[in-house]
């Protein structure tokens, strides 16, 4: 008996010495007013809230009538308060903004008063995921907040929410949210799996999450969709996916997903559907367009001169006569300059950053021309393509398909058209083995589902959207149930 | 990763082909060709250049070379040629006189045989030497430019029949038809004007149709056409008539053919008072009248020459099976024809 | 030792067998199989691709029938009917065939780009890159391999399209009069159609892969017809653009149709079309070596790995040695004889053979 009394102190002197060092730990010891009881409160000053132990906890606890340590559960206005017999807890307890409670008289029991201080963003507009209409509400860093929004927008207990605690020293709180009677059971299982099985020490932010539980870490392609909005999050866990929500971070992440979910903007539900599809449209051309015109302008050049219009001939001749780089260095040093200008764009506060890309683009454009470094055709073609580059609704999709215009560009130089298509070949496989969660991710295009297209490349109307999508193999794939068709009426009925 | 960029240098190194950058490269537009005076080399070639100057103004350049290939020509150019010459770009092909008398079969195979050339090149016959045709002025645009948009623009609205690289082909290779094209003639050093067209007898040009021929030779060789003609009426009142759709229907009886023309016209010029109904009925049958009467002129010059560029014994042959050239060759020589026509006049512009 | 099924995860639904059997047949063939046809038959040709279509659904319906019975692919009906190691020593020969057939493809479709694009590409470096291309999508598994069949004949399906400009170019009246010919000849030129037809018969191959094979029969059907037509249309196109002797010096047929293509960006078209049958002849190259490997796989028990990389070694190793116009000639003639002596004898004859051994073993069962 006595052995293990010691043994405990020993414990309970391991996590107080290496705390104490901190200036932020505190302990103090109090006697209660009507029963002279002396309590301890110890906690971290600076992950606790003042005003909860100033107003809450102490004028309750000196001055009621405190006993025993269960009395603190009606004596402390304050919900998370938890009593537990083991030592091992209180390290973590106390990092996580808990105040810990001890009684002299009761040595083995502790007690835990949640007391954090949470510092919390205001709700801003979302910036990197804009629409013009819809809800302008964004995900700020705390989960507890990213929380309500979903369940705000979900309110049914269908809506199930698992919590993990990954990262061995950042202790990240992510929690894991699908709807219980759609989502499908081994897509659930497969993320649960995979998250436990995360190991890295310090997770600040959801994209580490995203690189760790890809299917394929070695492709440039983002296969799980980060989002800020909530209304998107809402949407998607409606029609059956799944959404990760990390602490910290302001992203939160769905999976699976596929490769045209990528290029919809969430917009498009705001929209007629004859004109989102018309937008959605617009936007694989943009990406198609992005991705191909710099390498064909380089084929085209160094070996298909056949191929050009006879009227475009003399632009081009006379557009390159003075320059001294063949087409491929060209393309790439305009290719450069841009993704530089874009860089430093990225990093500069705003209002500098506006300056450098209308300086950069206009003065270096035009002096590169004027000095003969580069044809003021390709100058159009390149700003062009960076233009559309950015119409991806997903900016990490944009990345992606800037660093694909480099491989299309090597094996242009190499064999010209044919080069490309070789290219595209490799980009199609690459796509095609690619998975995510281990649905294909090329869907519906391939395998082909004729009826997944009613959402991927063109959105059709809502009333078309009866049914959830087949590849996610929802356990409820109905949506709505289609009321019976009215009767055709002829005209004027 | 290694093993990618390993890939990537191997292939570069070793993959690489040939690059024809294109302000690298002298792109042949245009060739003319001549008899040689050197009766040693065949033919003497004026080959087309374009220089592009800073405000896209155009410079013409001609190289010229002999040789009995057309290779030994390319080779003799680019001896003179600043840059590698290459023939992808030709657009036209001009044949001297003297050339397209002798026959023009090798070098239709050898642009042909070229995978460079593409199907849509115009070649054409000139009256004079097809080197001084090559070496004017013309247009602002360069010459090959200007040669094949007059052309181009001719066949698509004036009395040139159908023709290019490829058809000529067809009809040269064609059994029972025989291949023509239209003539250029070189009027001033800054203009070239079509003389009309050559007739070929195999590859060998035997004849030539003038300018005023050309609208009934279109409406017998083209299924559909437009073109223009003038109609003089009794009182030497005159009427521009174009064709806006016409349409040829050729029927092969035993030794009889017989050629229904179809015209659906519109009169864009009147010299008379009033154009009235009956003028306009008398603009018709005087039309009807003239092309029968000049179609059926043309047939017999054609039979006389033992031509057929209208392509009758195809005609014959796709209504007979076992069908036999040699034997339609004589009984070409006594085919009788008819030509009816059928003009119809379906506006007559603003004002009556 | 008793055949593992295939998991369901790996197989295909049934329609994808359209793709894979269309993707198959339409191939390096279309590029100049009008020529071919049209020196026997004359401009009469077409006719014969009609009855070829029409052979090729008998022998369709036999594969399946023969899928059907022993309900797997040529391996086993190899060991349904003549035992196991007879069976698979008989499979040793396809395993050449599909190299050599692979290898033929690749080196005709280099000539195609030395001849119209690059006269300088290097024969070897150009299959090295294709062939890495290749073990990528084989490694993927036969879902990847369907799906290059698929975007194989999706994505270029435009091409079709850009025949149409031939048209403007063309007289109908070439074809005239019909039945010009003697059934000989027809039945000639109905042979020589059979080489671009092959490649239907990669079914029997990959018939355990499919899902429901009972419904995809149909798909295969639908296949052919659509492959027939295609051919059928192309060459009346064809033989309306050229005039007959013009044609038997065309090479490449359907190239130098291209040539009339004109568009407001595009000069010239033959060079983006051959471009493009990149992405047409790749799913060709892809299944084959899939084919070839996954017998070497059933064969020799070895990993499947192990046979792509072999197949496509072998490939390569001996692609530099076929240089010249008339050895890649010979390499196409032997080929197509291989294909038509497999897929219009062999397979007929083991249809007979697993049927006589049905009745057999019912006997003996009885």
């Amino acid at each position: 008996m006595k052995n293990k009394r010691i043994k405990e102190d020993v414990q309970h002197k391991e996590w107080e010495k290496s705390l104490i060092k901190s200036k932020d730990f505190k302990k103090i010891f109090y006697y209660n007013q009507k029963t002279n009881v002396r309590f301890g409160l110890t906690f971290m000053a600076t992950l606790i809230d003042e005003n909860i132990i100033q107003d809450g906890i102490l004028p309750n606890l000196l001055e009621e009538e405190f006993r025993e340590i269960e009395d603190i559960k009606q004596l402390v206005p304050v919900a998370d308060v938890q009593i537990c017999d083991d030592p091992s807890l209180i390290e973590q307890k106390l990092l996580n903004g808990y105040v810990m409670l001890t009684v002299e008289t009761e040595l083995k029991h502790f007690g835990f008063i949640a007391a954090q201080k949470e510092i919390v963003r205001g709700l801003s507009q979302p910036e990197v995921e804009f629409s013009v209409i819809g809800p302008k509400e964004a995900f700020v860093e705390s989960m507890g907040q990213n929380l309500n929004l979903i369940r705000k927008r979900l309110p049914v207990k269908e809506l199930i929410v698992e919590e993990f605690t990954l990262g061995s020293l950042s202790k990240t709180s992510i929690a894991m949210l699908y709807m219980e009677n759609i989502t499908n059971e081994d897509n659930i299982n497969t993320v649960r799996q995979r998250l436990t099985n995360v190991k890295f020490d310090a997770i600040t932010d959801s994209s580490y999450i995203v690189q760790l539980i890809s299917d394929n870490s070695n492709s440039p392609f983002p296969q799980l969709l980060d989002t800020e909005r909530p209304d998107r999050v809402a949407g998607i866990l409606a029609e059956g996916k799944i959404a990760i929500v990390v602490d910290g971070s302001p992203h939160v992440l769905i999976t699976p997903t596929t490769l045209v979910e990528f290029f919809s903007s969430f917009e498009d539900y705001f929209l007629n559907w004859l004109l989102s599809s018309f937008f959605r449209l617009v936007r694989l051309f943009a990406v198609a367009f992005s991705i191909l015109v710099t390498p064909i302008y380089v084929a085209t050049l160094s070996y298909h001169y056949e191929l050009i219009p006879k009227d475009l001939l003399s632009t081009l001749i006379t557009s390159r006569r003075e320059i001294p780089l063949p087409p491929i260095l060209e393309a790439l040093f305009l290719e450069l300059t841009i993704e530089l200008l874009r860089e430093a764009g990225a990093r500069l506060p705003t209002k500098v950053g506006q300056t450098i890309g209308i300086v950069g683009g206009i003065v270096i454009g035009t002096a590169s021309v004027e000095a003969g470094l580069t044809s003021n055709v390709l100058l159009i073609i390149v700003a062009l393509a960076a233009l559309a580059s950015f119409t991806t609704p997903v900016y990490r999709m944009g990345n992606t398909i800037r660093l694909l215009r480099f491989p299309f560009l090597f094996f242009a130089e190499l064999w010209g058209l044919l080069g490309i298509v070789f290219c595209f070949c490799l980009l199609l496989t690459h796509l095609m083995r690619l998975t995510s969660l281990g649905r294909p991710f090329l869907e519906p295009i391939y395998p082909p589902r004729v009826t997944d297209m009613k959402d991927a490349i063109i959105r059709l109307p809502f009333e078309k959207q009866s049914k959830r999508p087949i590849f996610l193999r929802t356990k409820n794939p109905i949506r709505f149930s289609k009321k019976k068709a009215e009767e055709k009426k002829d005209i004027d009925e | 990763m290694k093993k990618l960029t390993l890939f990537c240098l191997v292939l570069l190194l070793s993959g690489c082909v040939e690059k024809e950058i294109i302000d690298d490269i002298n792109i042949e537009v245009g060739v003319g060709y001549d008899l040689a005076e050197d009766s040693k080399d065949k033919y003497r070639g004026t080959v087309l250049f374009q220089e592009f100057q800073p405000d896209k103004s155009v410079i013409n350049r001609t190289f010229s070379g002999s040789g009995k290939l057309r290779q030994d020509l390319l080779l003799e150019v680019t001896k003179q040629s600043s840059e590698p010459v290459v023939t992808g770009g030709m657009k036209i092909a001009v044949f001297g006189p003297d050339v397209s008398r002798a026959g023009i079969y090798d070098l239709i195979d050898s642009f042909q045989r070229d995978a460079s050339i593409g199907a849509r090149v115009f070649v054409a016959t000139s009256e004079g030497k097809a080197e001084d045709l090559m070496k004017g002025e013309y247009g602002t645009r360069g010459n090959s430019t200007y040669i094949y948009n007059l052309i181009q623009h001719n066949i698509a609205h004036r009395d040139i029949p159908k023709t290019n690289l490829h058809i000529l082909a067809h009809d040269y290779y064609q059994k029972g038809k025989d291949p023509f094209l239209p003539q250029l003639k070189k009027v001033s050093n800054d203009k070239i004007e079509i003389f009309g067209i050559s007739l070929f007898k195999d590859d060998k040009e035997v004849d030539s149709l003038p300018v005023k021929d050309m609208f009934f030779f279109k409406l017998l060789v083209d299924k559909y056409s437009e073109g223009n003609f003038d109609v003089k009426l009794k009182k030497g009142e005159l009427a521009a008539v174009k064709s806006i759709r016409s349409k040829h229907d050729i029927k092969m009886s035993d030794n009889h053919a017989s050629i229904n023309i179809k015209i659906e016209g519109i009169i864009r010029e009147y010299t008379g008072d009033e154009l009235a109904t009956d003028v306009i009925g008398a603009v018709q049958k005087n039309l009807e009248k003239k092309i029968e009467k000049e179609c059926l002129r043309l047939l017999k010059q054609f039979q006389e020459l033992g031509i057929d560029p209208i392509g009758l014994g195809q005609m014959k042959k796709s209504k007979q099976r076992d069908f036999d050239y040699k034997k339609w060759e004589d009984e070409y020589k006594t085919l009788g024809f008819d030509v009816k026509c059928n003009v119809e006049i379906e506006e007559t512009g603003i004002i009556e | 030792m008793k055949e593992q099924p295939i998991p369901e995860r790996l197989q295909i639904s049934p329609f994808l067998v359209f793709y894979l059997v269309m993707s198959m047949q339409i191939g390096i063939g279309v590029l100049g199989y009008q020529r071919i046809i049209a020196m026997d038959a004359g401009y009469d040709a077409w006719i014969s691709i009609l009855f070829t279509g029409a052979c090729v659904h008998v022998i369709v319906w036999m594969i399946y029938k023969i899928g059907e019975t022993v309900g797997g692919d040529i391996v086993t009906a190899h060991k349904y009917v003549v035992g196991n190691f007879i069976g698979k020593a008989i499979c040793f020969i396809f395993i050449g065939y599909f190299i050599i057939y692979c290898l033929t493809i690749v080196r005709t479709f280099i000539e195609v780009i030395q001849v119209w694009m690059f006269p300088e590409i290097s024969t070897f470096w150009f299959s090295f890159g294709f062939m890495i291309l290749c073990i990528y999508i084989v490694f993927g598994g036969f879902r990847t391999v369907v799906g290059t069949a698929f975007f194989g004949l999706v994505l270029p399906a435009y091409l079709l399209l850009t025949f149409g400009w031939a048209i403007k170019f063309s007289n109908f009246y070439n074809l005239l009069p019909i039945l010009d010919h003697s059934i000989k000849e027809l039945l000639t030129a109905s042979y020589h159609m059979s080489l671009s037809l092959a490649g239907f018969e990669i079914i029997i191959f990959f018939y355990p892969f499919i899902k429901e094979p009972k419904k995809s029969q149909k798909w295969a059907h639908l296949a052919v017809l659509t492959t027939t037509l295609i051919y059928t249309i192309l060459a009346i196109i064809t033989f309306a653009y050229f005039s007959e002797d013009q044609l038997s010096r065309q090479i490449w047929a359907s190239l130098t149709m291209w040539k009339i293509v004109e568009m407001p960006f595009v000069e010239r078209f033959e060079y983006i079309g051959i471009a493009n049958w990149n992405l047409i002849i790749l799913p060709n190259v892809c299944i084959s070596i899939w084919v070839a490997s996954r017998l070497i796989k059933r064969v020799f028990n070895i990993r499947q790995k192990v046979g792509v990389f072999f197949v496509a070694a072998a490939v390569l190793s001996v692609i530099s040695f076929v240089d010249t116009r008339i050895k890649i000639n010979m390499l196409n003639k032997y080929v197509g004889k291989m294909g038509f002596a497999f897929t219009f004898i062999y397979i007929p004859l083991l249809f007979a053979a697993v049927m006589i051994a049905k009745k057999l073993k019912k006997g003996k069962n009885k």
